[in-house]
């Protein structure tokens, strides 16, 4: 079981195309950076943490926009030779299970966005450093936004990645992605309905705060994941494949 | 033969689409070490019988047994002794012909001197640093056949392997499958919707028409099924034919000639001096061998067209 994970997994990673795939990543979090700077750099009235309203801004870009849009692409890709050239027959006549088939899919993908929030990380601090507020930094409540931000999208790649096997076109998740992520920009900013919103999450759990986990967050997340990734799993392993 | 010797085995397997029925109560059987020629015209319920050989569908009823086991319970088991190419060739064509075997290679968890080692059987091996998706369609195919010997199967199933090669390149996947089988002792289904496919290679056939199987035996009886008949040529031959019936022979009476059917040499004799006592005058005899492809084609039916 752990073997053939880990070979599917290498193999996962041997189908990549790893250059422009790492240009893809750069992109989202270069923007959203570079656009709160701008936002930020306006702004005079600079407090005692100015980081934090640099971060947050940074976040709603970020965390609304570019993160889950990263999320739906890679759930595509991550589908994307197999919907096109037969590939899943290919996969599925070798001795391995679909559910096999399955994690190593999802591994990757979550692995994708784990490294999406470094970049998004480094950038973060490269850009309070430039603005000369490095020693304001706290840590923790850096750190604990960059986790929780990867933790709350782990719904919505289960989501995407379901959606992507779905359909044999490579158009049609992403589509859809962009479809849902539009509405973020107002469903995220409603504190009855943003929790709910697995494209809002994101942005949500990332906004800093020194306070403990929101609890409903968190449960609304659980729920979510158990959902989609139990689902999708069901029906990868259950699908015939007539391609 | 012995229960050991059954490799692939089928009982009244069973695909239904919604109503339609694309395979009804196959009842396959393949032997170890043979070449099974799987025929049938297109549509007839081949790929989706293979599918379900490979675990790709499931069945609707019936089941499947490889190497005496069931397919459900030991699916992982078997799909290691197996290799396959199903419908068209699948690949990663931004990859290169050797990054699509070491993908292959790494999952099945065999040496990398296996890699090397099908290229050249296929001959690939000079373009094997070349993109797939800039090979030629016969080139795919190869590869594919390449990535279904790469974990040394002892059963290859191919399904329609030559479909869409030119004349050069059904020839030589005909003889790589023969090579396979004499060299290595493979046991091996090819598919078909051509005899002249699998006529020439196949030890037995199974052939397959809107998802029943009506025939599956040994190559050899296939071919005594075309035996010839005698086609006579006479004047008045309506009347000739009748008087022929009314004294007990068993002819018919096709165009301008008499044709009879499994006539001894003396009963060819006999028959054509009965004529001549009738006062019919008999120009010509012939013996006529009809055509594989037509005993084939009598069998799936003409309507279905190929
Ligand atoms: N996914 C499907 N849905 C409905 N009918 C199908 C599907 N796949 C195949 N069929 C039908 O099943 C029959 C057998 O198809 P197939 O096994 O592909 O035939 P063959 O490989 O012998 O050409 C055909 O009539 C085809 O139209
Ligand atoms: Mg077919």
């Amino acid at each position: 079981m752990m073997r053939s994970f880990s070979r599917l997994f290498i193999a996962e990673g041997l189908k990549m195309q790893k250059k422009r795939l790492l240009l893809l990543l750069l992109i989202g979090p270069l923007l959203a950076i570079l656009s709160s700077l701008s936002i930020a750099g306006m702004s005079t009235n600079a407090g005692e943490n100015k980081w934090v309203m640099m971060y947050t801004l940074s976040v709603f870009n970020y965390g609304m926009i570019f993160f889950p849009l990263i999320a739906g692409i890679f759930a595509a890709l991550l589908c994307r030779y197999e919907n096109h050239q037969g590939g899943w027959k290919l996969l599925f006549t070798w001795p391995v299970s679909r559910s096999v088939v399955y994690f190593a899919k999802f591994s990757v993908l979550i692995v994708t966005l784990a490294i999406s929030q470094g970049i998004f990380f480094l950038f973060s601090v490269g850009a309070i450093v430039l603005r000369g507020d490095v020693s304001q930094i706290e840590w923790v409540v850096l750190g604990q936004s960059i986790f929780l931000g990867w933790l709350a999208i782990i719904p919505l790649a289960a989501l995407q990645l379901w959606v992507s096997f779905l359909f044999k076109s490579f158009g049609i998740p992403l589509a859809i992605n962009v479809l849902f992520t539009i509405p973020n920009l107002f469903a995220g900013n409603s504190q009855e309905y943003g929790p709910w919103y697995p494209w809002a999450q994101p942005a949500l759990a990332m906004i800093p705060q020194s306070q403990v986990v929101d609890f409903k967050l968190a449960g609304i997340i659980i729920g979510g994941f158990l959902l989609f990734f139990i689902g999708g799993w069901m029906h990868f392993n259950h699908r015939d494949m007539l391609e | 033969m012995s229960e050991t010797d059954i490799v692939v085995q089928t009982k009244g397997l069973t695909r239904c689409y919604q109503k339609f029925t694309a395979v009804d109560h196959v009842d396959l059987t393949i032997r170890r070490g043979e070449i099974y020629g799987f025929l049938g015209p297109n549509g007839a319920g081949k790929t989706t019988t293979i599918r379900m050989l490979l675990g790709l569908i499931r069945s609707t009823s019936g089941q499947v047994k490889i190497f005496g086991e069931s397919l459900e319970v030991k699916k992982k088991e078997i799909l290691r002794r197996v290799g396959s190419l199903v419908e068209s060739p699948s690949y990663y064509g931004h990859l290169t012909g050797q990054e699509n075997l070491e993908i292959a290679r790494r999952i099945l968890g065999v040496s990398p001197s296996n890699i090397e080692h099908v290229l050249e059987r296929v001959r690939l091996t000079n373009v094997a640093d070349k993109k797939v998706k800039q090979y030629s369609l016969g080139m795919k195919q190869r590869l594919g056949i390449a990535l279904a010997l790469l974990g040394n199967p002892e059963i290859l199933i191919l399904d329609e392997p030559t479909n869409g090669l030119d004349p050069g390149g059904m020839q030589e996947v005909r003889s790589l499958i023969q090579e396979l089988s004499k060299e290595q002792g493979v046991t091996i289904l090819v598919s078909s919707h051509l005899l002249s496919e699998i006529d020439q290679i196949a030890h037995r056939v199974g052939i397959i028409r809107r998802g029943k199987m009506i025939f599956q035996d040994r190559m050899e009886t296939l071919r005594e099924m075309s035996r010839p008949r005698m086609r006579l040529g006479v004047n008045r031959v309506e009347e000739a034919t009748r008087y022929l019936t009314k004294i007990g022979w068993s002819v018919s009476c096709e165009g301008e000639h008499i044709w009879s059917e499994g006539l001894t040499n003396q009963e060819t004799a006999t028959m054509v001096e009965t004529l001549v006592k009738g006062k019919f005058s008999v120009y010509r005899i012939e013996e006529v061998k009809q055509p594989l492809e037509e005993i084939f084609l009598g069998l799936t039916g003409k309507e279905e067209g190929l």
